[in-house]
């Protein structure tokens, strides 16, 4: 009953209204992203006859766009493997797409940290390139291809100019960074973005806008809420002497079990980031946090099957290892670096 | 006429399939319903965001759900 009235109180103690409003606020960006943010400018770079170096770089950081939800991961990895760029681009957008989404951050920022959200930004943005590169050298002369230009030409346009769409984008992003550290200035940019809704959008437009934000929120409230409980009952139920004999220190040994652990369990979409920040509460030390934070999104055990369905089990066990291995390493060099 | 849906079995999907099933059923329109689950048949269409609608082998809808209305005008033509 203590354990159970623990995860309660986790809950409760989570939800303050400064968390509220940039947890609201994210929402509505992940939803603008959705909605409004063309697919097509950023697919085109994966096409068959993409430049090599563009596609790497813009797999890396392109999570943050096109993978809000994760149900376009993986049709999105078999098309860009199979039909465009190849084996090293699609890994890298397997790897770095759910770190670096928009709520991935945004909750890692509010809850964890500002250091260990750089660090697992920065740190998931660089193991991508690294491991999809890896990936191409060793097998892509084993690759079967079927290259499709057409399928990367998606024409999702609206009737906005980029420089419209760019400051729509940029004042929503401002007022998610204002709300921290100055009001005065998110003030401002709200007025702004309402006098830009009124200008730019048409009805329809900022209700389909409401409603793609409301089912994210729909779909991740919840099973965040499940995190934070279970964080509360882990924080109650392993004794700070164990969590500290295991991960409290930047050894090669600690980084490694935290990555594995990433790895292997199953984090519902961002429970992740409560569950290591009790962790942390428990005293674990950073290095390890980062590498659980950076290999933990992208793999799990169901994830894992469905990957070795289109990659074989072979390069499937190639990659897992990968992500293992080198998360650990991150970890250890931003546990020396960084914290 | 040969109708896909193209899915992994996510709740959009879900919701696709039964739009479509809606919309043969209400206007008495035969045709053969598929689903396609497999991730390596749905890359085969070289489909990047799903749901999406395939007809007689050509995709015609990608990454949403449509309106009723929608789904008919797709499958007419």
């Amino acid at each position: 009953m203590d354990i159970f009235r623990a995860g309660v109180q986790s809950v409760i103690d989570y939800v303050t209204v400064n968390r509220a409003i940039s947890l609201t606020i994210a929402f509505f960006l992940s939803g603008a992203i959705t909605e409004f943010l063309s697919q097509g400018a950023v697919l085109k770079y994966f096409g068959p006859k993409s430049n090599k170096v563009l596609a790497y770089l813009i797999a890396s950081v392109s999570g943050a766009i096109l993978t809000v939800c994760s149900c376009s991961v993986l049709p999105m990895f078999a098309s860009i493997r199979k039909k465009g760029a190849g084996i090293g681009p699609a890994v890298t957008f397997l790897f770095a797409g759910p770190s670096i989404n928009v709520l991935a951050i945004v909750f890692t920022f509010t809850l964890v940290g500002v250091d260990i959200g750089f660090v697992r930004i920065i740190g998931a943005v660089i193991l991508s390139i690294v491991i999809g590169l890896i990936m191409f050298v060793l097998y892509n002369k084993s690759e079967e291809t079927d290259s499709d230009s057409k399928a990367f030409v998606i024409d999702d346009s609206n009737n906005r100019t980029f420089i419209q769409n760019a400051l729509y984008f940029s004042t929503l992003l401002g007022i998610l960074v204002a709300h921290y550290w100055h009001p005065m200035t998110r003030n401002i940019l709200v007025v702004l973005l309402f006098i830009q809704l009124y200008a730019f959008f048409d009805k329809e437009e900022l209700l389909d806008w409401g409603v793609a934000t409301w089912d994210l929120a729909k779909r991740i409230i919840p099973l965040f809420f499940i995190g934070v409980f279970l964080a509360g009952i882990i924080e109650a139920a392993i004794s700070q002497e164990l969590m500290a004999s295991l991960v409290g220190n930047n050894s090669y040994a600690a980084n490694l079990l935290a990555s594995s652990f990433g790895a292997l369990m199953y984090f519902a979409t961002l429970t992740e980031v409560p569950i290591v920040n009790s962790f942390l509460a428990l005293g674990m030390f950073k290095g390890p946090a980062s590498a659980l934070l950076i290999a933990g999104p992208s793999l799990s055990i169901p994830n894992m099957i469905v990957i070795s369905k289109v990659l074989g089990i072979k390069k499937t066990a190639t990659y897992i290892s990968l992500v293992v291995v080198l998360a650990a390493i991150v970890g250890k060099i931003a546990g020396i670096l960084v914290f | 006429m040969r109708i896909e849906v193209l899915g992994t079995g996510c709740r959009k999907c879900k919701k696709l399939y039964a739009v479509v099933e809606k919309v043969l059923k209400d206007n008495g329109i035969e045709a053969e319903l598929l689903k396609v689950e497999d991730i390596n048949d749905i890359a085969e269409y070289g489909v990047m965001k799903t749901p999406a609608l395939a007809v007689n082998g050509e995709v015609v809808l990608v990454g949403k759900v449509p309106s009723a209305d929608e789904v008919l005008e797709l499958i007419k033509k």
